[in-house]
């Protein structure tokens, strides 16, 4: 279901941001200087990518029902969210590897 | 003084009650809090550990012994076809390229670059005595313990501990000049109720001559079953007999019940020219990963759970000789053709992906990763409006809304197809 898959999209998401304020917080981290405004700049980007990936997830439906497409999907991932700490990268796929 | 034996008592009862409470929750080993001091000693060697599955099933790890893909593991629960799991989740189609008997040892191969290699250090530099971590996948070892006997040979004098699920003849052997002699029969065992007897000179097993030394005769019982009725010829004075005896079920015994009490036990437990041992308890599908001392050398690689207590590894300066001639291919592993029967048990073979499908899951994976990519932005937003990271309400509302548009979607084939077009 989307709603599962899109479920850990946000739970990555919010891995990712809690590790961010848990740096900031021990480093005393002040508030920055510029910053992108989170409703008139942020949401409505992320909309768009989330309008994108919920298209793409739909049309990759039948070909993840192959294991060896779930297992190329887990290879792939460590070099395309290569930016990303394992956990929160694990954590995005985990429901399309199940 | 009256008081002060009671007191004492008291403080018993508490020691022992506390300590009786704690048992097989968090009793010493398993304490989450001991575990987790020796984190940092497993930390650099987990990194080159792998997870090895056999047949989609996880039998053992290994390690990387270099970068470009070789995966050292344990051989003996090895079967096509072989994957290994990365820590980073990524998992590899191996080939099986070498295979020590011997040693138990397998060196694997698998289409990688750059991973972290596991190196390997000198076991001497870890005395009895010593405390000694298995690094597995996690951040936590997968067992512990201390050094109990160097480096050492366990001989094939049979397994360390008999397979109990073995069919039971219910006799005592002995070498004699004459053969091999029975010394001495279990009351109302299998052999007792066959009319085998003390002196019975056995000369073959099942059709097949058998060797004058007891292990041997012993190895082969070892791969009966209770039930099943075994042919014995036999030489008694100056007659020859055959004897047919029905085995039985194993009479519980003491070591193996000990034995037992831990958890499983590894399928090979014998036969190594030299080995390690200490008093850890691993799972023995987590055999074949590193065995680390207290300065985070790899010390040894695990090879078999023999006993309740008793954790078996093959020392690191035993391995580094035997590298280059596993990867040379003079030490080929088992052709598959030999077991037919597992042939058959192999999976149908995986259809390739083409290219369209690659390109679809890469396409999926990039929209992933541009969404996370956001995530910090999104973060020092929040950051600077005070904003907490969780936000359930809008998460719930957005998931709903996930939903109900998917249901439209599928209610609406001409919507979804615009969607699909819009939203590419």
């Amino acid at each position: 279901m989307p709603a599962a898959f899109f479920a850990t999209q946000l739970e990555a998401a919010k891995l990712l941001q809690a590790d961010l304020f848990r740096q900031w917080k021990q480093s005393g981290q002040g508030k920055f200087a510029a910053a992108a405004d989170l409703k008139t700049v942020l949401r409505p980007k992320i909309d768009t990518v989330s309008r994108a990936l919920l298209a793409q997830w739909a049309r990759t439906q039948a070909l993840l029902a192959r294991s060896e497409a779930r297992q190329i999907l887990a290879n792939r991932s460590a070099e395309i969210l290569v930016s990303v700490q394992d956990q929160v990268r694990l954590r995005a796929l985990s429901s399309l590897l199940e | 003084m009256y008081r002060h034996i009671c007191f004492a008592i008291l403080g018993l009862a508490v020691f022992f009650g506390d300590a009786l409470a704690q048992r097989g929750k968090n009793f010493l080993r398993d304490n989450p809090r001991f575990k987790s001091a020796f984190r940092q000693i497993v930390a650099k060697p987990a990194e080159g550990t792998v997870r090895v599955l056999a047949e989609g099933k996880e039998v053992a790890l290994g390690i990387v012994v270099a970068s470009d893909g070789w995966i050292l593991t344990k051989a003996h629960d090895l079967s096509q076809p072989i994957e290994c799991r990365l820590k980073d989740g990524r998992t590899f189609a191996a080939s099986w390229v070498g295979h020590h008997k011997d040693h138990d040892l397998a060196l694997l191969r698998i289409d990688a670059e750059g991973l972290p290699v596991v190196p390997l250090a000198d076991s001497k530099d870890t005395p009895v005595g010593n405390w000694v971590a298995c690094a597995g996948m996690g951040e936590h070892p997968v067992a512990f313990g201390v050094v109990s006997v160097a480096a050492r040979t366990v001989d094939s004098k049979g397994p360390a501990s008999a397979n109990p699920r073995a069919g039971y003849l219910g006799i005592a052997l002995e070498s004699s000049p004459d053969g091999l002699r029975i010394s001495q029969i279990i009351p109302k065992s299998a052999a007792d109720k066959a009319n085998l007897k003390v002196d019975d000179i056995i000369l073959t097993l099942e059709g097949r001559p058998v060797s004058r030394e007891p292990q041997e005769f012993i190895a082969r019982m070892q791969k009966t079953r209770p039930g099943q009725t075994v042919k014995l010829h036999i030489k008694r004075t100056d007659v020859e007999l055959d004897i047919q005896a029905k085995l039985e079920k194993r009479p519980f015994n003491r070591g193996d019940f000990q034995n037992a009490l831990g958890s499983d036990l590894s399928n090979r437990r014998s036969g190594y020219p030299v080995i390690l041992q200490f008093d850890g308890v691993l799972k023995p599908t987590d055999c074949g990963g590193p065995l680390v001392n207290l300065d985070g050398q790899v010390i040894g690689l695990t090879i078999s759970r023999a006993g309740r207590t008793e954790t078996y590894a093959i020392p690191a300066e035993t391995i580094k000789p035997l590298l280059a001639d596993l990867k040379s291919g003079k030490l080929p592993p088992p052709k598959e053709d030999a077991r037919p029967d597992r042939k058959s048990k192999a999976a149908p073979k995986s259809s390739k992906l083409d290219k369209d499908e690659r390109g679809a899951l890469d396409a999926l994976l990039s929209l992933m990763h541009r969404r996370l990519a956001l995530m910090p932005e999104v973060a020092r937003a929040k950051w600077n409006a005070g904003l907490p990271v969780a936000d359930p309400v809008r998460e719930r509302a957005f998931l709903d809304a996930i939903a109900s548009q998917a249901k439209d979607l599928r209610a609406d084939p001409e919507r979804a197809r615009r969607f699909f077009r819009d939203a590419a």
